[in-house]
């Protein structure tokens, strides 16, 4: 099988070289929306794990973002106008490229943001831009924001740090 | 051997065809009996056997292409659209025992358990919460298909 280290993350995500950023995990088999879930041994995905009752786009969808939006509706998130950092939210960001969903981030206390890019590491960002363009979804931006009050966040959210050197 | 040309019609032919009943669950069975019943169920169907070093040899070389070209994305639905996906629903059952395989794999797991779900026709996680129960329970049915350990 092939093995993956940090310059494929640079091959695949271009501008995240020339961006503040810190690696903390090694690729693993859970996705970006998991991860912004807490979630790191589910791959939450219309092709694959999908809530219960939330809708899942069919195969000949023109688009699959309005069902994200729905998916983190049912996680509890609201849509919001913009990433700015609100003390009582924790935000996440949408990247999309004409209407298909490409990658999701969270939004720390700090600011700064937290990524799982694709099946390769988690991140921390400093800026959304770093992972634009990210994948094969060469032209994906920041779409949708959503936020949720930090009162609802679940209790037993974690995410894997382990920091590697940069 | 299938000519270039046709090769593309065909893996055209199976992208638009690709099942989507598994979303209702439909071709899923309820119990673990059913699972195991239509491994082998799909095993009777298969074509004689035979030496297949020339398909694993194939099957790699598209595997790892699709592999690398995806994994960085954080969307099945993406990787679908890439041109290796097709060529390996174009294997058809015989990309069977080389996927199961690889449903372990601790970076892509859930990338080839969805090209299995599409040619088996059942959920690519079938119905399980988590990555690692998923590649579980097709470790449990490529027993039944008698494909897994080789």
């Amino acid at each position: 099988l092939p093995a993956y280290s940090p310059s494929d993350l640079y091959d695949r995500f271009p501008r995240l070289a020339q961006e503040a950023h810190q690696i903390t995990s090694e690729p693993a088999r859970y996705n970006c929306v998991a991860f912004v879930e807490g979630r790191t041994d589910q791959y939450i995905d219309p092709e694959a794990h999908w809530p219960a009752g939330v809708d899942r786009p069919s195969l000949d969808e023109d688009e699959d973002l309005p069902y994200y939006q729905t998916l983190f509706k049912h996680f509890g998130y609201e849509v919001c106008s913009d990433p700015l950092l609100e003390d009582d939210y924790v935000k996440i960001a949408l990247y999309a490229n004409d209407g298909w969903f490409a990658h999701v981030a969270i939004q720390m206390p700090s600011g700064r943001w937290r990524s799982k890019a694709g099946y390769l590491h988690d991140l921390f960002h400093d800026r959304l831009e770093a992972l634009e363009g990210c994948g094969l979804a060469q032209n994906a931006r920041p779409t949708l924001f959503m936020r949720r009050s930090r009162t609802n966040e679940p209790k037993d959210q974690e995410w894997p740090v382990i920091l590697l050197p940069t | 051997v299938s000519s270039p040309a046709l090769i593309e019609i065909e893996t055209e032919r199976l992208i638009e065809d690709e099942p989507s009943s598994w979303y209702e669950g439909s071709a899923m069975p309820a119990t673990d009996e059913a699972l195991v019943s239509s491994a082998y169920a799909v095993k009777d169907t298969k074509e004689p056997r035979r030496d297949d070093s020339q398909d694993r040899a194939e099957f790699d070389l598209i595997a790892d292409e699709l592999a690398s070209a995806t994994v960085g994305l954080g969307s099945l639905r993406a990787a679908t659209r890439h041109p290796a996906y097709g060529e390996i629903l174009a294997m058809g059952q015989r990309a069977v025992p080389f996927l199961l395989e690889r449903v372990e794999d601790p970076i892509q797991g859930p990338l080839w358990m969805r090209l299995l779900g599409s040619l088996i026709g059942f959920p690519p996680m079938l119905r399980m919460d988590t990555v690692a129960d998923a590649a579980e329970a097709w470790r449990i049915w490529g027993h039944a298909f008698d494909s897994f350990v080789r």
